[in-house]
């Protein structure tokens, strides 16, 4: 898909910059192991009386407390922002973007992002980062359920170079990915209405024999699009067919087949899917939706995926 | 776009590798001292563990793998008859470190490897503290770093030369706090626990007994005995005597030392005239003895001294120590007792009765002791008797042997066979043994007194003067005590292989370059491994910080936290300066994010100052030079000045309210 999708969260910019306020530092359970260790040789120059022993402990101790500052600086200053992805249908993978902007010059590490999965999984992606530029990391969030997917809290974390010190910091996106209800139920479409009484102005063609040209309608399907006046002329024109009156669907929640409100609604999105398929205009019929417009194409195909996915759902 | 996946650590073969270099490193010193099937053991388990990487040899089992555990025990236990200890610990860390190798699976387990070659690198201290050994140790650190870094991050982003380069620097940002603990780091007094009894090496060196006739061939090590530094112009080699163990009791061909009181209290000195006051750092022997230059006039703080003039410290010296020292070179002890004059007189019943003999003809045609001394030691000097370090073997009555048929042998020879003429004559006589003479190393303005410098000298009693120094063996090689042990040997029979003599240019340098060694091993000596409690309170005392211990704590963490801050900046502050032309450019950005112009993520500069311009155009004049300044000097291949650019951000005062729309 080309076009992008807009909800009403897209437009405001989030991004992160990390700094110090931001960032929590801890030695991991192999830093802590390692100085237990250091312990040891500690004591044990202490009781040899081993000046060597003392070196030696003193520069694994110092190469630890040092790389507090280096697994701080290899996270510090670095630029997150995340962008939550197209609209999936339930049960399908969502994605989310996490775009990482390395403006220093200095190159980043073993940057790891992980998140929970609303199954409680917890996945992880690990990238380095060059000096002055973009990295982005695609994160998948599997589905199980219509409405709005929040965007899980993602924790950035580095333990670059040794790994006995962590640093991470958390980004937590008020986005939301829309999950559209899983298309299930019987692919048959309903009965069309061949009526074109209260059809409005439109226009709607038939699909069988070349008829002639019209001007552009908003929503209109791409393959009708006459491209060769497109290119020579600059305006759009739509291919028209003559034929039987063109067959329309009104698809209602309340006719709708299926033992309870899901089931309905998933019927309902595969026979928009079908009759996007086919080319057959539709129209969707839920309880709180004030219009029902007959039409097909991508915007139309949209719109009614979104009402079925966010029906009798809170916004937000 | 990277996708996510769950990240898996594998055990592949660079992590491998790393590792097993690691470990082969840490042990490559201990193979001479572990057993050979400690070795081979680790090298088989390394080896299968590379195997397994490179050609997918199957690992062993679970069950395998215990058995070897159990064999291993086993064998440290019939190999050493002790799972305690230095040697078998050792051995235990060598073996146990292949065995983790060979089951490495997970990052775990990677890391407790690399724990356990730390912990065998640091047992190589136990062994050498040489400056030798931490030389090799800090590569040895650097493979390990290395290895860290390259068990903890994914293989195929750090290659060997970056992994390297990268661990140095680590170690070197590392470095000055090293310094700091190592010198700040509050010090006690070890050990904490008892000491395992292998914790040092044995050390060759003097022993308290000597039987003449029985070594055919003398040890001659160049090893160093101890050094010693005067202060002031150091005294003539010919009154280079330095007290050891004092010989009295003759047990057949043993002599041996009595058990005396000790005290703290010096014996009676004659004649205090000249003196020499001086350092000794002995390296540790394992024994009691501080050897002090004839005769001491001091016993310094937890040191005894015997009745026998011999300085003892209280317990056995494992660690090289300093004392201070001073000396009347001319001086003799005036103290016998009736038991010690028995003691000096007894000679055991029944043997070296030619000996007896001739002591008494001699005593018989004197008038003073005096007379007899000179007797025995013109019979030395006209008798044919000469020195040397390969005598002939004296199986039989040795002192008669040695006085009328071999008359070849070195100072223990003469010593004892001396003493035995003289307590023929009545004359109460012991055996010093210690060392005669010391090499002095111009650089370091000290004494080297090396292991062959050991020798044995007799002490006799003359009533009017007390104990008198006489050494026989001056009599026969008067060069041994005049210019030392180098120019007594003689080249065509005696030389050993590690003397430099000679007076060619080549053993000249060799010689030259054996002194600047052995001026750096002292100071490494003297400032690395001798900095213990004593040297932190002088420093401290130095810096005006030893009244008590809170103030001293008090100082040693602010030094360590103020480094540590040192340090911490240093590292950080890299990135933040790194680049003045884009933190300018966030500056003039964050500007307009004061009055609400938030520059998108998506946004280039350029299209970012067009909306701008488009929200505000009064600001546009402003903002479009400084967005035209920015690319230029981002993108443009013309360098202009950056100064222009500085200037219009830091002059950009972008106002909340239009300034237009309030004259509209």
């Amino acid at each position: 898909m080309t076009q992008t999708v807009r909800d009403s969260t897209t437009n405001c910019n989030e991004s992160w910059l990390l700094t110090h306020n931001r960032i929590y530092i801890l030695p991991s359970r192999y830093g802590l192991a390692f100085l237990a260790l250091l312990l040891v040789l500690l004591g044990g120059s202490i009781n040899y009386n081993n000046n060597l022993g003392f070196i030696l402990t003193f520069l694994l101790g110092s190469l630890i407390l040092t790389e507090f500052f280096h697994v701080y600086k290899n996270l510090a200053g670095l630029k997150l922002n995340i962008v939550p992805g197209q609209p999936v249908f339930c049960g399908e993978t969502a994605n989310f973007v996490l775009n990482f902007d390395n403006v220093t010059s200095e190159p980043r590490n073993q940057i790891c992002a992980s998140y929970h999965d609303f199954s409680g999984n917890i996945r992880h992606a690990r990238t380095d980062i060059p000096a002055r530029s973009h990295v982005s990391l695609k994160c998948q969030l599997s589905t199980n359920r219509r409405g709005y997917l929040s965007i899980p809290r993602v924790t950035i974390a580095t333990q670059f170079p040794l790994g006995f010190v962590r640093a991470w910091s958390n980004a937590t996106s008020a986005r939301k990915i829309v999950v559209f209800p899983a298309p299930l139920g019987i692919a048959a479409l309903p009965e069309t209405i061949s009526q074109a009484v209260d059809v409005g102005t439109q226009g709607i063609s038939g699909n069988e024999d070349f008829s002639g040209l019209r001007d552009y309608i908003r929503g209109d399907s791409p393959a009708s699009i006459h491209w060769k006046t497109e290119a020579k002329t600059g305006s759009t024109r739509v291919k028209l067919f003559s034929g039987a009156c063109p067959p329309r669907i009104r698809l209602s929640l309340a006719e709708c087949p299926g033992s309870n409100l899901e089931t309905q609604l998933s019927q309902l999105t595969l026979w928009v899917l079908e009759a996007e398929k086919q080319n057959i205009p539709y129209a969707l019929s839920l309880p709180n939706k004030a219009y029902e417009t007959y039409s097909f194409g991508f915007e139309h195909y949209h719109n009614c995926l979104q009402d079925l996915a966010l029906f009798k759902i809170e916004h937000g | 776009m990277v996708n996510t996946e769950t990240i898996y650590w594998h055990p592949d073969r660079v992590r491998i590798y790393w590792l097993s270099l690691l470990l082969i490193l840490v042990l490559l010193p201990h193979v001479v001292r572990l057993p050979v099937w400690i070795i081979l053991g680790f090298v088989v388990f390394a080896y299968w563990r590379v195997a397994h990487v490179v050609h997918n040899v199957p690992l062993p089992s679970r069950k395998i793998r215990f058995l070897f555990s159990l064999g291993i025990a086993v064998g440290i236990l019939l190999s050493f008859g002790t799972v305690f200890g230095r040697g078998p610990g050792t051995a235990a860390l060598a073996i146990l470190a292949g065995m983790k190798l060979l089951e490495t699976e997970t990052l775990r387990d990677a890391y407790a490897t690399v724990f356990l070659g730390i912990f065998l690198g640091i047992t190589n201290f136990l062994y050498s503290q040489s400056i030798g050994t931490a030389a090799y140790m800090i590569f040895v650190v650097v493979i390990i770093v290395a290895t860290l870094i390259a068990v903890n991050n994914d293989s195929n982003t750090l290659d060997i030369k970056i992994n390297i380069k990268k661990a140095s620097k680590l170690l070197l940002c590392a470095a000055p706090m090293m310094l700091i603990l190592f010198v700040l780091f509050p010090r006690i007094p070890g050990p904490l626990w008892g000491l395992p009894k292998d914790a040092t090496t044995a050390i060759s060196g003097l022993s308290d007994s000597m039987s003449p006739g029985t070594i055919s061939q003398l040890g001659l090590s160049p090893s160093v005995a101890f050094r010693a530094k005067f202060n002031g112009k150091p005294p003539p080699q010919s009154v280079l005597y330095w007290r050891g163990p004092v010989l009295t009791k003759l047990d057949g061909k043993v002599w041996t030392s009595n058990v005396s009181k000790l005290s703290k209290q010096l014996p009676i000195i004659l004649t205090r005239a000249k003196h020499y006051s001086y350092t000794v750092t002995i390296e540790p022997h394992d024994q009691r003895w501080v050897f002090g230059l004839d005769t001491v006039g001091t016993v310094p703080p937890g040191v005894l001294i015997d009745q026998n003039h011999l300085l003892l410290t209280e317990k056995p010296i494992t660690k090289r120590t300093n004392f201070n020292l001073y000396s009347f070179p001319h001086a003799n002890i005036m103290s016998l007792s009736n038991m010690q004059r028995q003691l000096t007189l007894r000679l055991p019943i029944g043997n070296h009765l030619k000996t007896q003999d001739l002591a008494r003809q001699w005593r018989n045609s004197a008038t003073t002791d005096q007379d007899v001394i000179d007797s025995a030691l013109t019979y030395f000097r006209t008798q044919g008797f000469s020195y040397t370090l390969q005598p002939p073997l004296l199986p039989g009555e040795s002192v008669d042997q040695f006085l009328f048929e071999t008359r070849q042998g070195f100072c223990e020879h003469y010593a004892s066979a001396f003493a035995v003429l003289m307590r023929s004559a009545g004359i109460p006589t012991r055996i010093v043994t210690g060392y005669q003479g010391g090499e002095f190393n111009p650089l370091g303005k000290y004494m080297i007194i090396r292991q062959h410098d050991a020798h044995a000298w007799n002490e006799v009693w003359l009533s009017d003067r007390g104990w008198v120094r006489i050494d026989p063996t001056a009599v026969v090689s008067p060069e041994r005590i005049e210019f030392g042990f180098d120019e007594a040997i003689t080249p065509e029979t005696d030389q050993p292989l590690f003397m430099f003599r000679g007076d060619t240019s080549m053993a000249e340098a060799l010689r030259n370059f054996r002194l600047v060694w052995d001026s750096a091993n002292n100071i490494w000596n003297q400032w690395i491994l001798g900095y213990g409690p004593q040297k932190q309170y002088n420093l401290m005392s130095l810096l005006g910080i030893n009244s008590n211990w809170q103030t001293f704590l008090i100082w040693v963490s602010l030094g360590i936290l103020g480094t540590l801050f040192i340090v911490g900046f240093g590292i950080i502050k890299t990135w933040r300066h790194s680049d003045p032309i884009t933190s300018t450019y966030g500056v003039y950005c964050r500007k307009l994010h004061k009055i609400g112009l938030i520059r998108a993520h998506h946004e280039g500069p350029l299209d970012f100052a067009v909306r701008v311009t488009g929200q505000r155009p009064d600001l546009g004049e402003q903002v479009m030079n400084i967005t035209k300044k920015y690319i230029n000097l981002r993108y443009s291949k013309v360098k202009n000045s950056s100064k222009e650019f500085f200037m219009a951000v830091s002059n950009f005062q972008p106002s909340k309210i239009p300034v237009q729309e309030k004259t509209r």
